[in-house]
């Protein structure tokens, strides 16, 4: 009887491994797969605002504060992080999250020659021509690069 | 009665069917785990992948129309291109090269009804490929996406210049697509969508729609020279002051008006001389034109376009 108990006592520690590992990878991806898609819905939208922003009436996107953390549209649309959240403003409505459990969100900047430009500079926002974001939520980070319409030279060719 | 002998917890019989119970479902259970795992991660592989390989059409994009030197249509149809655009991707490229995504950019050949090289319009179809090793997978994934990049619109939007103080511009033209260029003499600039004096030009005609209202406008020619002189004997760009004909047709009076303009030292860059043509209703037409068409031959005179302006 010992024998038999020592034997299911080794398969059955084994099993149980096994399977806890495996429940615990597939927690994780089931956590990550829900931090992706925040990440990735997200991300939609603001290269939705960005690609789609103003034009500025002297030509290039009207970008009114160009910051790390977050970007100003001259039509008073914000996009931000706010504690851990990333947030979204739209003039005239009330701010709402576009991810929650964010642990970084960074806004960068280039302009047309693709050299980075200072975020919180003054000359930022009227040189800025690509956008970068970059979010991590729930452990996944995602990134997307994005170029406001509204500084493409062809539209000036009207 | 009395029971005799000691009571097994186990028997080695179903010890042995415990064993096999365990040993059929554990497996089974890891593997539906471990796949369901696989095709999550698999999910995100091809949201990167799609993410990434946007990027790289939208840096496309921005730089088949960025007019500074070394850049435009021409620097993204360079083989050299796909190395190139990697530290433009703003530290995309390398993030999503640990992450186990290579990218590949192919430019077709010249597509679409303008591909005439002669129309001096080009098209190019940009494809941008990522590759990855799908989780659980021996065999690599591709994606494939492209965007239709052409050099039209950049000529046009880097050499037309803004409209005087007060005035928007309603209409540019295109010089490509004015109307009977080639019957009136004029020929395709290479590599630029503008338009050079040919032996017989004398004229050249843009249908353009001014405001409904009668407002004051003004029609802009964006022209440059080539220098002075004929083949080797060309010299240097640049050309002196020039004569133009503005006739302006106002379907609103039924008239015709005509002027004649000057546009002081045309130099070998771009300029754009906007010329008062008084107040405008309906539909005009207008045509530029000169009388002295060898001078204008000598000249190298090249023209980009015309733009109506209206006040604001």
């Amino acid at each position: 009887m010992i024998a038999v108990m020592v034997i299911i006592a080794t398969v059955g520690s084994i099993a149980a491994a096994l399977i806890g590992q495996s429940a615990l990878a597939y927690q994780r991806s089931i956590s990550q797969e829900r931090g992706a898609n925040s990440a990735a819905l997200a991300l939609d939208r603001i290269v939705a605002e960005v690609r789609d922003m103003p034009e500025d009436p002297g030509g290039g996107p009207a970008i009114r504060r160009a910051d790390a953390g977050s970007i100003q549209l001259d039509d008073g649309t914000v996009i931000e992080v706010v504690g851990t959240s990333v947030m979204l403003t739209k003039p005239g409505d009330q701010p709402a999250p576009l991810c929650q459990n964010v642990s970084a969100f960074e806004l960068s900047y280039m302009d047309a020659a693709g050299a980075p430009l200072r975020p919180g500079d003054p000359g930022t926002p009227g040189a800025t021509r690509r956008v970068v974001v970059r979010i991590v939520s729930n452990g996944v980070e995602a990134r997307a690069l994005v170029v406001p319409r509204a500084g493409l030279d062809w539209r000036a060719g009207g | 009665m009395r029971r005799s002998g000691r009571t097994k917890a186990f028997t080695l019989v179903e010890a042995i069917a415990i064993v096999i119970v365990l040993g059929l479902a554990v497996p089974a259970t890891v593997g539906m785990l471990y796949d369901a795992t696989r095709q999550r991660v698999q999910t995100r592989q091809n949201l990167e992948a799609d993410r990434f390989a946007s990027a790289i059409l939208e840096t496309v994009l921005a730089d088949a129309y960025n007019p500074d030197a070394g850049l435009g249509l021409d620097a993204v149809t360079d083989p050299a291109y796909e190395r190139l655009i990697a530290p433009r991707l703003g530290g995309l490229a390398e993030f999503y090269k640990q992450r186990g995504f290579a990218y590949r950019i192919g430019v077709s050949g010249p597509v679409g009804l303008d591909a005439d090289p002669a129309s001096g319009t080009e098209y190019r179809y940009v494809t941008a490929t990522v590759e990855w090793m799908p989780a659980g997978s021996t065999t690599r994934s591709r994606l494939s996406a492209g965007v239709l990049v052409t050099d039209l619109p950049r000529q046009a939007g880097s050499v037309f210049g803004p409209p005087p103080p007060g005035y928007q511009v309603y209409q540019t033209i295109d010089a490509n697509a004015s109307w009977k260029w080639k019957r009136l003499g004029w020929k395709a600039v290479k590599d630029s969508t503008a338009l050079q004096s040919g032996r017989r030009s004398r004229w050249l005609l843009f249908i353009m729609k001014f405001p409904g209202t009668a407002t004051p406008s003004q029609v802009g020619l964006t022209v440059m020279s080539r220098g002075i002189g004929r083949g080797k004997k060309r010299g240097g760009a640049g050309a002196p002051s020039l004569d133009f004909v503005v006739s302006v047709y106002d379907s609103g009076t039924r008239r015709w008006r005509t002027q004649n303009v000057r546009i002081a030292a045309i130099s070998g860059e771009w300029q754009t001389a906007w010329f008062d043509v008084g107040n405008v209703s309906g539909t005009g037409y207008t045509i530029v034109g000169w009388r002295n068409a060898r001078k204008f031959r000598r000249t190298g005179l090249t023209v980009a376009g015309i733009q109506m302006a209206g006040r604001q």
